[in-house]
């Protein structure tokens, strides 16, 4: 275990950096949960509260660079503080356009007229659910620093893989069939490309949090 | 190495940071002391002041056109373990050094070795700069005289200007060659010390905190030339200062109550150390 920094004030500014993160991943967690229910209930008020709230997710994000900045200026820090705080400005960065994307899902999810695409959604929802469960993991993961946890994320990517190119060939196949669903298939498509990319960006946190921890990087093995 | 790692299983109950770092508790050094080619070797060298054993068994070798790095807390054997190096400890009354170390193969040690010349192999700068109270030419010519190394005045000349060039302190004191050295400013005082040293030809340069007493400007300037006196020395430097250490030295060794903790690649050690010892130092959460 990590023993208290001698410097009480540096042990209080990594413990913020440390509160902003985890408040980061509890909105972007939230955004992510949102598109979610959206996109099951093609619910505009979700949607658009969703898009609503990504601004506060960037400003967080801000914050973060600024603590960052300070730490790195003011601690010059070493080891382990110097991979959690180069850590936490791209886990700051994961998260944001984690939000993003969520916020880019509910724009396409307030277009969408659907639909005769039951199977697709099916399958989108899947993601979704999916990725959220991956979120929820490598948070906990973050707050506890648990690294085995963070590699259990890291390979839940597959499952997100494997279910989007399942996606993929259905909608080709429905949009072939049927050229009246290109608008909306379209639609899907970019969702479920934004529901894959949310899986990189909880794996590549995984990552980073294996790094924190083991100072290597993980790579699958 | 990978098996002296140590990972503590974490459990998903309690579900902590998970270390791979050597335990506290434990005193062997970590990470690779021994280089292909050293300049200097070390083997399990202990020292006493007396009964207390302050340096206890410890084995390093220093490289040839390296700096490396000695950190650790006061009164951790750091600067006890480097005046070894040219037997400074000699001096201490009570001070009893076993074990073996060598320049060039040869024993540093031996009865009949000439400590004067060994001092001159390997020169040493002090925490604060000690010039002479002579001129700035004759703190440079007296070792050289003394030793023997030069045979007329052209060739002293020469010795002091070039001494004092790869001192990087040249062009500050060409025209005020036989002023006092002690009128420097204490940067210039230091390399004043620097040029001193590297008089006498030296194969290695001990620097016990060099710039604990400059501003950042002349420290800089130190630490510029500390890189590029590497070219033809070996630098062993003890400091305090971790981020100097970081910035000068190629490998860093960290030494704990007279043990030898960890010794590595200096970018591995601040970045990844393998003793939790060493990262609680590095980090300031030492207790």
């Amino acid at each position: 275990m990590l023993r208290a920094h001698t410097v009480k004030s540096y042990d209080e500014q990594m413990e913020k950096l440390n509160s902003r993160i985890l408040e980061m991943g509890a909105r972007a967690r939230t955004q992510l949960a949102r598109s979610l229910e959206a996109l099951s209930r093609r619910d505009h008020t979700i949607a658009q509260e969703i898009v609503r709230d990504e601004p506060g997710i960037d400003a967080l994000r801000e914050e973060v660079d600024q603590l960052t900045v300070g730490i790195l200026a003011m601690r010059q820090p070493m080891a382990i503080d110097l991979r959690i705080i180069v850590t936490s400005l791209k886990t700051a960065s994961e998260l944001e356009r984690i939000a993003d994307r969520a916020a880019g899902i509910a724009g396409h999810v307030m277009q969408l007229n659907c639909i005769p695409l039951r199977e697709p959604v099916e399958l989108i929802l899947q993601m979704a659910a999916h990725t959220l469960r991956m979120l929820d993991k490598v948070l906990e993961a973050y707050r506890t620093m648990d690294v085995d946890d963070a590699v259990e994320v890291w390979h839940m990517d597959e499952e997100t893989d494997r279910i989007y190119q399942a996606l993929l060939q259905q909608l080709q196949h429905v949009m072939q069939e049927e050229s009246g669903t290109i608008n909306d298939g379209m639609r899907l498509l970019v969702a479920a490309k934004s529901y894959e990319r949310i899986g990189d960006h909880v794996q590549n946190i995984a990552e980073h949090l294996y790094y924190i921890v083991t100072g290597d990087t993980y790579c699958g093995r | 190495m990978e098996q002296a790692l140590i990972r503590e299983s974490t459990g998903r109950q309690s579900p902590t940071l998970v270390s791979r770092r050597v335990s506290r508790d434990n005193r062997q050094t970590v990470g690779d002391p021994f280089v292909a080619d050293p300049r200097m070797t070390c083997r399990n060298v202990n020292v006493y002041y007396g009964d207390k054993r302050a340096i206890k068994n410890v084995s390093l070798d220093v490289g040839r056109n390296e700096v490396i790095a000695m950190i650790g807390p006061s009164g951790c054997g750091k600067s006890t373990f480097i005046r070894c190096l040219n037997r400074m400890n000699d001096t201490i009354e009570g001070c009893r050094v076993t074990g073996e170390i060598t320049l060039d193969g040869q024993n540093i040690y031996d009865s009949g070795l000439d400590v004067v010349a060994l001092r001159a192999q390997v020169g040493m700068v002090f925490q604060k700069p000690n010039p002479f109270p002579k001129s700035i030419y004759e703190n440079i010519a007296y070792g050289p005289r003394i030793h023997g190394l030069v045979d007329s005045k052209a060739a002293l000349d020469e010795l002091v200007e070039n001494s004092l060039k790869k001192a990087g302190l040249w062009d500050e004191v060409k025209d005020r060659l036989h002023e006092p050295g002690t009128g420097l400013s204490g940067g210039q005082q230091q390399r004043l010390c620097i040029a001193r040293a590297i008089a006498v030809s030296p194969e290695v340069i001990l620097m016990d905190e060099p710039c604990s007493a400059l501003d950042p400007m002349a420290t800089a300037i130190i630490e510029d030339l500390i890189d590029e006196l590497r070219q033809h020395y070996s630098i062993v430097i003890v400091t305090h200062s971790m981020q100097q250490a970081s910035r000068v030295s190629q490998r860093t060794a960290f030494f704990h109550l007279g043990d030898l903790i960890e010794v590595g690649a200096t970018s591995q050690v601040f970045t990844n150390p393998l003793h939790e010892l060493t990262e609680d130092y590095i980090t300031g959460r030492f207790g």
